[in-house]
């Protein structure tokens, strides 16, 4: 009675046999290691990316290159919890996934879920708004550029609505222990179809921007992102190691 | 019963055995014959007098203020007022003028209390990977097997 109650609840509500529970483990393990390997990559193609950004004369090929490193990260991501989660309904029964699932439910609140830029993203975006905004006297072209700019804007607010339906979808299809392998794959490609129009479309900001713009009026705004990229807000870490990752689950097990 | 009668007697209109009585009476009692003298003398002297109409029509101010009058607001309002029906308006009419007032002076800013919709925003997830939550939920409950 004693040891069956210092047993972790996770173990007493699965019932795992000692074969299962090391085997999860070792998937569960080898799929952090994975996504977090992701996680760097992506995170340092994003920074090289942003300071691609930063300087006025934009380097294309380089711009390119960040760009694909990310794309390819995004989609690795996808696959690797998609594999996930195909590994674990190989290791546990149709009653032992139910529990499991509904373990996963209390740590996870997908019905407001909203999206939004990775921060670097932003804090560029924010700062280049606010300069054009300032502008004044603006050639018919530059007027041309900040309609474009403008333009851009609500269909990224659209892409983040599609991709925010597919998440929620794609978690429901997780949910379930019959995967629908079919509506997953097609859930993934749809997300990262999403993700690459949103950092297309961030390119393509970025390239009118320089068309408003002088060089000066530019690194003007540099500074200001300067600083709030240092004041960075220290519950971000998207990219860094697991050892400093807040869980957002962690309310739970207190 | 003689004296009474005795107007009646010289108009002729009591029945004959009555008028038989009242004269057989006159003629030994000298006292009745002399009222009867001075009643037929002042019924004559009455007849001689011009008929005249009055100066004011007595009867036609009569039937004006008795008549039926016609329905006045103001009136039957005055009426009311003396009434239990007049708390009765005075009460709604003042709380229907409050509750008016109220939205009158309110309308332009008065909007219902919002209610809180069921879907909240509690998760922000990034672009470059929106299930990162719920990889990392996967994650935590399989270690803390």
């Amino acid at each position: 009675m004693i040891a069956l109650m210092a047993m972790p609840v996770a173990v007493r509500a699965l019932d795992l046999s000692a074969d299962q529970k090391q085997k999860l483990k070792a998937v569960g393990a080898e799929a952090r290691a994975n996504i977090e390997s992701q996680r760097n990559m992506l995170g340092h193609a994003r920074m090289d990316l942003v300071g691609i950004y930063r300087v006025y004369k934009l380097d294309e090929h380089k711009a390119q290159d960040a760009m694909s490193r990310i794309g390819s990260a995004q989609k690795a991501l996808l696959e690797a919890q998609l594999d996930n989660q195909n590994k674990i309904r190989q290791i546990l029964n149709a009653d032992q996934f139910a529990d499991f699932q509904r373990m996963i439910s209390i740590r996870v609140h997908h019905p407001g879920m909203a999206i939004e830029s990775p921060f670097e993203v932003k804090v560029l975006d924010d700062a280049v708004d606010a300069a054009i905004r300032s502008q004044t006297n603006l050639t018919p072209d530059q007027t041309r550029r900040v309609e474009q700019i403008k333009r851009v804007g609500e269909k990224r607010q659209k892409i983040m609505d599609s991709m925010r339906q597919s998440v929620q979808e794609l978690t429901g299809v997780y949910s379930k222990f019959d995967l629908d392998s079919k509506a997953a794959r097609k859930l993934v490609d749809s997300i990262h179809r999403d993700q690459m129009s949103l950092m297309w479309m961030a390119h393509r900001r970025q390239q009118a921007i320089r068309a408003v713009l002088g060089e000066d009026q530019f690194n003007q705004v540099q500074q200001s992102i300067e600083q709030q990229l240092k004041a960075r807000p220290h519950a971000d870490h998207r990219f860094k190691g697991d050892s400093d990752r807040k869980s957002p689950q962690g309310d739970h097990d207190k | 019963m003689i004296q009474p009668n005795l107007l009646d007697y010289s108009k002729g209109l009591l029945n004959r055995s009555e008028g038989e009585r009242i004269k057989a009476h006159i003629g030994r009692c000298e006292e009745c014959a002399a009222l009867l003298a001075e009643e037929a003398s002042f019924d004559r002297t009455l007849a001689r007098l011009p008929e005249e109409m009055p100066a004011n029509d007595v009867w036609a101010l009569i039937r004006v203020r008795t008549k039926p009058r016609r329905f006045r607001p103001l009136a039957a309002l005055e009426i009311m007022v003396n009434t239990r029906m007049r708390r009765v308006v005075a009460t709604t009419a003042t709380m229907a003028a409050v509750i008016g007032a109220f939205f009158i002076v309110n309308w332009p800013t008065y909007q219902p209390p919002v209610q809180p919709t069921n879907v909240q925003v509690n998760v922000v997830a990034v672009s470059d990977e929106p299930l990162a939550q719920h990889t990392d939920a996967v994650f935590d409950v399989i270690e803390k097997m």
